[in-house]
């Protein structure tokens, strides 16, 4: 008796098996516009938030660093005028890298040798990593550990095996966790003792004598004042005196902006003349009385270059007739904008200190995520299981399980590539114009997260493609596997 | 269409008639849902010989199309066994079970189940996809199997811009696509209206004439009658009778009553 040799079915190619993907879902179009829409807006979402993460972490990072500039005169006025902390001195040099200025002026200040700056600088190190610890500790737990001690007093103390008793019994009843161990830190202390309390005692009477020659170079003046002078002969001399990083860069910068701070005030000083205000408000016109005249709006007014200019004229001429120092008009717009600058920079700063917001964004990201998962698996499984009857039919044709698999992979992927795409999109351009409305077009150019952005437009592309994928295969592979009735009949 | 003129002179049947196609052996199918247990099948022993054309007739709900998934390959039954040319079913694996859906094997639905978004052509061409053949070649051949069925110069119209029974005839040019031995009809004109019908029988009626065909069609038309070769009644799923047109067609007032 003759049978059917029942041989193997051939796979259908990729490229026949896209053709009749792209050919479905041209003709559900309405369907597959519907479903784009879902997962677009999902990954919108998502992306939106990310946006925000990114550009606020990267405003805020950006506005710290502008605003550690721009205090570099007060900075400079204050270490001139001020004698250090043995705690300031460490975290110092520290902080500061091999070959730094700083720690030539320290080992000047101190009068260490190269080899005794460089033990000193590792020494230092540690001190910080151990004043951290003590810092972060709960209150109660620092008090039974080293009593009232503060700051570099817990070196002291510690090298005292009375108080290393005590310390022993209370970290391991409250197990604490010292960084490195006890024993690193009782060696420490005794380090301390021997020669970096030393050290830190003679940088701090070195600075405390320069501090000291310097007096007679001021005149009268207080530091900040005298510092307008720090790009003349007057920052030379400070240099002269000991403070070997107060170099040429620095006090043009530090110069640039004690003026700066000398002009600012000059102008905002202004107002407490009653003239002024009144000009002003008549300038202004309308129902502006001199009364309204605040500092934001003197600002506001003085970014016109023209209204600059009159302003300065009228300072400068009878009644009042100040002494406006050099100030020209290009220069009052120039403060004007910087101060506008200036407190977009403190906003970002005010706005980005919250550090709880850094959960938070994870906490978004994570429930945007959410929302992705469940509607594009809804889309994607309402789009699927409306056509059982059709892979049904397929199967009777002498479709293979794979060969229905394929085809609705593609089709999943394709909407998914083209939902995540419009999606991350847009929810890049609604993130970004939501920043540019809190922080400013000038602070977000400034900071704009390129890297992250893109990193975070290929992922949401990549989540919206994965999770069609995984939600449009897994409907598709249970209907293949079932005998085509089977499947015919699941409503 | 006019297939009333006589057609071939030696019946394929004759020739061949031991040659058995399909056999079904204590055929059992139980449907169970929410705990209602339906017994579609009780128990069919059929016999269907090569190049025949059975019409399968019994009242709604008798376990008509129930026979015709099994004996397709497109369900499998509780108990008992499908052969198809001596091959036993329930022992094929998924892609042999393709295989033999693709080429051995042409279905038609009652409700057409074409591919909506697919042309007219490129629906009787995709068995052929199916089956390894090249696209140029699908095209030339269903070129030719849309004119049988007399629909060539709609070879590009979607099935929503198709009447039901150009639709059909569609459905009977995919189920030739790949020259298959068999051809179940599961009630194929039972959503068209007469004259429609009578094209699709007809059509029917050339295919198994002239290419040797062996049909199987659950019906509960009447006109099958003039078409068949053998009549199988089914009832409650159980075999009720079999018989040869010619002994029929004495006691068709009977038999016109007992449809009624
Ligand atoms: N999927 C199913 N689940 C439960 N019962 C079913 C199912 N399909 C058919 N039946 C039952 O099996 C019996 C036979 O159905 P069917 O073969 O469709 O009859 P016919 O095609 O002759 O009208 C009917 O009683 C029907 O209710
Ligand atoms: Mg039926």
């Amino acid at each position: 008796m003759k049978t059917i040799d029942v041989k193997n079915q051939p796979t259908l190619s990729l490229n026949r098996t896209f053709e009749i993907s792209l050919n479905g879902t041209r003709y559900r179009l309405f369907r597959s516009v519907v479903t784009v829409v879902v997962i677009a807006v999902a990954i919108a979402f998502m992306m939106n938030v990310v946006c925000e993460a990114i550009s606020t972490q990267a405003i805020a990072r950006a506005a710290r660093e502008r605003t550690a500039q721009q205090r570099l005169a007060n900075v400079w006025s204050a270490r001139l005028s001020m004698a250090a902390t043995p705690e300031a001195t460490l975290r110092e040099v520290a902080g500061a890298p091999d070959g730094d200025p700083l720690l030539q002026e320290a080992a000047k200040l101190g009068n260490l040798t190269p080899a005794r700056l460089q033990t000193y600088h590792d020494n230092a190190v540690q001190a910080v990593r151990y004043l951290d610890f003590f810092t972060a500790l709960p209150y109660a737990t620092r008090r039974s550990l080293v009593h009232t001690a503060e700051s570099t007093a817990v070196f002291d103390l510690l090298q005292q095996s009375k108080a290393q008793t005590t310390f022993n019994d209370v970290v391991a009843k409250y197990k604490v966790r010292v960084p490195g161990g006890t024993d690193a830190l009782y060696a420490f202390a005794t380090v301390w003792g021997t020669t970096v309390k030393g050290d830190t005692d003679a940088i701090i009477a070195g600075h405390t004598a320069a501090i000291a020659t310097l007096t007679p170079l001021l005149k009268g003046r207080v530091m900040h004042e005298a510092l307008v002078d720090a790009d003349k002969d007057f920052g030379a001399q400070v240099q002269q005196a000991g403070f070997v990083a107060f170099d040429a860069k620095t006090r043009a910068a530090v110069a640039d902006q004690a003026r700066q701070t000398m002009q600012i005030a000059f102008i905002e000083d202004s107002i407490q003349h009653m003239e002024a205000r009144q000009q002003l408000a008549s300038r202004l016109g309308g129902s502006t009385i001199p009364g309204d005249i605040t500092l934001k709006l003197l600002w506001d007014t003085l970014t016109d270059r023209d209204t600059a200019s009159w302003y300065l004229g009228f300072l400068t001429s009878a009644p009042l007739k100040l002494d406006a120092g050099g100030l020209t008009a290009a220069r009052v717009t120039e403060l004007a904008r910087g101060k506008n600058e200036m407190g977009a920079l403190d906003n970002a700063v005010r706005l980005t200190a919250d550090t709880s917001s850094n959960a938070r964004m994870t906490w978004l990201v994570l429930v945007s995520l959410l929302v992705c998962v469940v509607g594009i698996s809804n889309a994607m499984l309402m789009s699927v299981t409306e056509r059982f009857r059709e892979i049904a039919t397929l199967k009777c044709l002498g479709a293979l399980d794979t060969f229905i698999m394929t085809l609705f992979l593609l089709e999943a992927c394709l909407l998914g590539l083209v939902g995540g795409a419009i999606g991350s999109l847009a929810g890049s351009i609604i993130g970004f114009s939501r920043m540019l409305s809190t922080f400013g077009g000038r602070m977000l150019f400034l900071a704009f997260p390129v890297g992250p952005w893109l990193i975070g437009m290929l992922l949401a592309i990549g989540a919206g493609v994965v999770l069609a994928a995984l939600a449009g295969v897994y409907p598709s592979y249970m209907a293949a596997r079932l005998a085509p009735m089977e499947a015919m009949r699941i409503e | 269409m006019s297939s009333e003129t006589q057609v071939s002179t030696t019946r394929q049947a004759d020739t061949d008639l031991k040659r058995v196609v399909i056999r079904t052996v204590n055929l059992r199918k139980i449907y169970e849902k929410k705990g209602v247990i339906t017994e579609a099948l009780r128990g069919l022993d059929t016999e269907i010989n090569a190049g025949e054309f059975i019409a399968i007739m019994g009242p709604s709900g008798s376990g008509k199309s129930t026979y015709f998934n099994m004996v397709g390959g497109l369900d499998s039954p509780t108990s008992g066994r499908v052969f198809i040319d001596e091959v036993d079913v329930a022992q094929l694996t998924a892609v042999e079970l393709a295989f033999l859906r693709c080429r051995k094997i042409g279905y038609i639905f009652q409700q057409f189940n074409l591919i909506q978004y697919m042309t007219a052509l490129e629906n009787v061409t995709t068995p052929m996809a199916f089956a390894g053949v090249g696209p140029d070649e699908a095209r030339v051949r269903g070129m030719d199997l849309l004119d049988i069925v007399g629909l060539k110069d709609r070879w590009s119209h979607r099935p929503i811009e198709m009447s039901g029974g150009q639709q059909q005839r569609v459905a009977i040019a995919r189920s030739m696509s790949n020259l298959p031995m068999i051809l179940l009809c599961d009630e194929p004109t039972g959503n068209l209206d007469l004259k429609t019908g009578r094209e699709i029988l007809d059509i029917l009626f050339r295919l198994n004439k002239e290419r040797g065909v062996t049909i199987i069609c659950a019906t509960h038309d009447p006109r099958m009658l003039d078409l068949c070769d053998r009549l199988m009644w089914i009832r409650d799923g159980l075999i009720e009778r079999v018989a040869r047109r010619d002994e029929v067609t004495i006691e068709v007032g009977s038999i016109n009553n007992e449809l009624e």
